[in-house]
């Protein structure tokens, strides 16, 4: 069931039709000098009775990158090891990007791993890089183990994010110390399509290098409905240890607060009623609420009131008239506060119908 | 294509991983969490974290011991803010968690929450060399257990001191599941099948799986682990790099059911091609042999064998060792000592309540020693063809 799921998924964002199952390994490296990282994969047949036939596309941007398409073939249950892959396979040393693998077999046919690892200090030390199927890719992802500075020599940050839709992507990162924001950065340009991206020391980037925390996040949001894969690779300074975090799938922010204008007139709310629609209020979202009177001319007694929601902590005011608003200057609905919630006007003698003003019962609702 | 584009919404609900149970609990397991101390020192800093911006998440963390572990079922509850990342730090061992110094298991984390409301994360350390070397171990959910896995990226031994293996599993039924690993190299099987039985909402982790399955000596960067059970298991393999103790976590890959290779296999194209393996219906019987008990820390930091009395055990090729933790904290761990470094044949613990069996396959002396202890308490095995 989630393998089709998937597969449905992955062709909103990439061309699975034309292709087939892609895996991607979203970082690999052969780079050597003082911070040496070579990335060793293996790929595997998990099909006891089905030839693979597999496309190995480098999609490098760091370093120098040079386009190359390997095609191999994995027998049933054949483990193929390509150790340093930027080299041995897409003869692209002194370079880091990510590998797209793509092939024709079933879903589930091919499982991509690869360790990354640094031969200072030596022999190893590396961190373990998995190839993930396009549903592990998220439009908002959270990284969370994430750490910078500390004890010893302390540790630091590398993000990466790899875009593998068929359009750009300018994804934000913003970086929390606990639940505090601590800043916020983008890539100096777009992503562009089926392309990756690493921000080194993300805490120097936004400007909090000397921050020591080992319970950080990092939020990275591309901005739209474009899922894209994140990494942090979070690295202990002295003994040049990486581990690698993948990001799991977050959440939108609420979106900037909203202004809604409730007009009030004899003898509805509107929105809110009886005559009109309820006001409905979006849980997360946070919302300016003003409430104005609306009369027409001539209009006896346009003085209005609201009642308040004593549950939701909204006040009360029996001053609504012509030139006089009376504001809620924040309001964010909670989950816990799902409901319906009747209010009233607090004057009985606007519009000059007491009868009329006795159904003018308003409802507020939080879906 | 009407229908295909009316799934379309319902099916993109589907695409991440399923995480909840029929009851509405989500659940989410870290297969394996530690605090260990001694030789060998291993800690787990986990981090869970509320993605929700409006409701707050109350979790209960169950920690689920399976090594050198109390009475009693450690658990806590705890409430996340919305956005809040909570910190615990040696989690095994804190006061303010399970409070369990000198053991390992797994955690499972459990909310009422909406489905992907709670991430878990941790970092597995060791603190030798200092400051630290450790691995990523993701939270799992449900979803993400199955019955066939499959670990690739496995190493064993290898140039300068080499790379170890340890191959664990936890099982996050309500029902006990039997399984087996069983190590590939260059799609060929490597030693003998190692089977197991896992308890409900448990785990077991084989230390030197290689040694485990008869092949200590097998050197090998591509091997491949094939863990076939009755029932849905997160697996995951620590390979480690025996010179600087750095690990790297394998997860689990669902792989397809086992199934017989009637045919030979042509041989692929290219000059790195692998052949194919027979598949795990071709698993060798073990050797038959009789098993030799050692009681560890009998009468003080001693090794006892149970038919000499005293730290030397003979037997024969094919022949088991049982070891059986009866008083004290130890480990059995192969190699001379001086220099008491350890050799990679076998090493378990150390702990307290534990059991151990190593199969000898091989003719000659073994020397080994407890790594808490070092030269004062040692012990050798000597195996007769």
């Amino acid at each position: 069931m989630r393998r089709r799921a998937a597969a449905i998924f992955l062709g909103l964002g990439s061309a699975v039709f034309a292709h087939g199952e892609t895996i991607y390994l979203t970082a690999a490296a052969s780079v050597v000098g003082a911070a040496p990282f070579y990335s060793d994969v293996r790929a595997f047949n998990t099909s006891y009775t089905n030839t693979l036939t597999v496309t190995a596309d480098y999609r490098c941007f760091i370093g120098a990158c040079a386009a190359s398409v390997q095609a191999f073939t994995l027998v049933p249950r054949e483990s193929r090891a390509f150790d340093d892959i930027c080299v041995s396979l897409f003869s692209s040393p002194d370079s880091a990007g990510a590998v797209e693998f793509t092939h024709m077999g079933t879903d589930g046919d091919l499982v991509v791993s690869s360790r990354l690892y640094s031969t200072s200090p030596e022999p190893t030390v590396g961190m373990f890089v998995p190839g993930l199927e396009s549903y592990a890719a998220f439009p908002v992802t959270i990284l969370t183990s994430v750490r910078n500075g500390g004890s010893g020599a302390g540790f630091r940050t590398n993000v990466g994010v790899y875009n593998f839709n068929d359009a750009p992507v300018s994804p934000t990162f913003k970086v929390y110390d606990g639940s505090t924001l601590v800043g916020t950065t983008q890539l100096d340009a777009a992503l562009l399509p089926r392309s990756g991206a690493q921000i080194n020391d993300i805490f120097g980037r936004i400007g909090a290098a000397s921050l020591a925390t080992s319970n950080a996040a990092v939020v990275v949001d591309s901005g739209g409905a474009s899922a894209l894969f994140s990494y942090a690779a979070v690295i202990d300074n002295a003994t040049t240890d990486p581990y690698l975090v993948v990001g799991a799938p977050d959440r939108p922010a609420p979106a900037e607060p909203q202004t809604v204008i409730v007009s009030v007139h004899a003898w509805d709310f509107s929105p809110g009623g009886p005559v009109s629609a309820p006001l409905t209020l979006t849980v997360g979202t946070t919302y300016t609420l003003v409430f104005r009177s609306v009369d027409a001319p001539g209009t006896p007694n346009p003085r209005h009131g609201f009642s308040g929601i004593s549950d939701l902590g909204l006040p009360s005011s029996d001053d609504i008239s012509p030139g006089h608003d009376f504001v809620v200057p924040s309001f964010t609905p909670q989950g816990y506060q799902r409901g319906s919630y009747p209010f009233l006007c607090t004057r009985n003698d606007c519009g000059g119908d007491p009868e009329q003003h006795n159904g003018m019962i308003g409802m507020l609702i939080i879906p | 294509m009407r229908k295909l584009l009316l799934l379309l919404p319902a099916l993109l609900v589907f695409a991440a991983p399923l995480r909840q149970r029929a009851d509405g609990t989500t659940v989410i397991t870290l297969p394996a969490a530690a605090s260990i101390v001694g030789g060998a020192p291993f800690f787990s800093d986990v981090r869970a974290f509320n993605t929700s911006y409006t409701d707050s998440l109350e979790v209960t963390a169950t920690y689920r011991c399976f090594i050198t572990c109390p009475a009693g079922t450690p658990q806590i509850t705890f409430t996340l803010a919305p956005r809040e990342s909570r910190a615990f730090d040696d989690m095994v061992a804190s006061a303010s968690a399970f409070n369990t110094p000198n053991s390992a298991g797994g955690v499972e984390f459990s909310h009422t929450g909406e489905s992907e409301q709670l991430v878990v994360t941790s970092r597995l350390f060791s603190t030798a060399p200092t400051p630290t070397v450790g691995m990523f171990i993701p939270g799992l959910g449900i979803s993400e257990a199955y019955p066939n896995t499959v670990l690739t990226s496995v190493r064993n031994a290898g140039p300068d001191a080499g790379f170890r293996t340890n191959a664990g599993v936890f099982n996050p039924g309500d029902a006990a599941v039997s399984l087996t690993f069983t190590i590939f190299d260059g799609g060929v099987q490597a030693g003998t099948a190692v089977s197991r039985t896992v308890g409900a909402h448990s785990g077991l982790q084989v230390n030197l799986i290689f040694t485990a399955a008869g092949v200590p000596n097998l050197s090998t960067a591509n091997a491949v682990i094939v863990v076939n059970a009755t029932g849905p298991l997160f697996t995951y393999a620590a390979v480690i790099d025996n010179a600087t103790t750095d690990p790297y976590l394998v997860i689990g890959a669902e792989d397809q059911p086992p199934q017989p290779v009637a045919t030979a296999t042509p041989t692929p194209p290219g000059a790195t091609a692998t052949p194919t393996p027979p598949g795990p219906t071709a698993t060798p019987t073990p050797p038959p042999g009789q098993t030799f008990t050692v009681n560890v820390g009998q009468g003080g930091n001693n090794f006892v064998d149970q038919v000499s009395g005293n730290s030397t055990s003979t037997i024969h090729v094919g022949d088991t060792i049982h070891w059986v933790w009866v008083s004290g904290f130890h480990s059995t761990t192969s190699g001379p000592c001086p220099p008491c470094s350890g050799d990679g044949m076998w090493n378990h613990g150390p702990g307290t309540g534990l059991t151990f069996d190593f199969t000898f396959n091989q003719a000659g002396t073994f020397p080994y020693f407890c790594s808490n202890h070092g030269s004062i308490m040692t012990g050798t095995v000597v195996v007769n063809p």
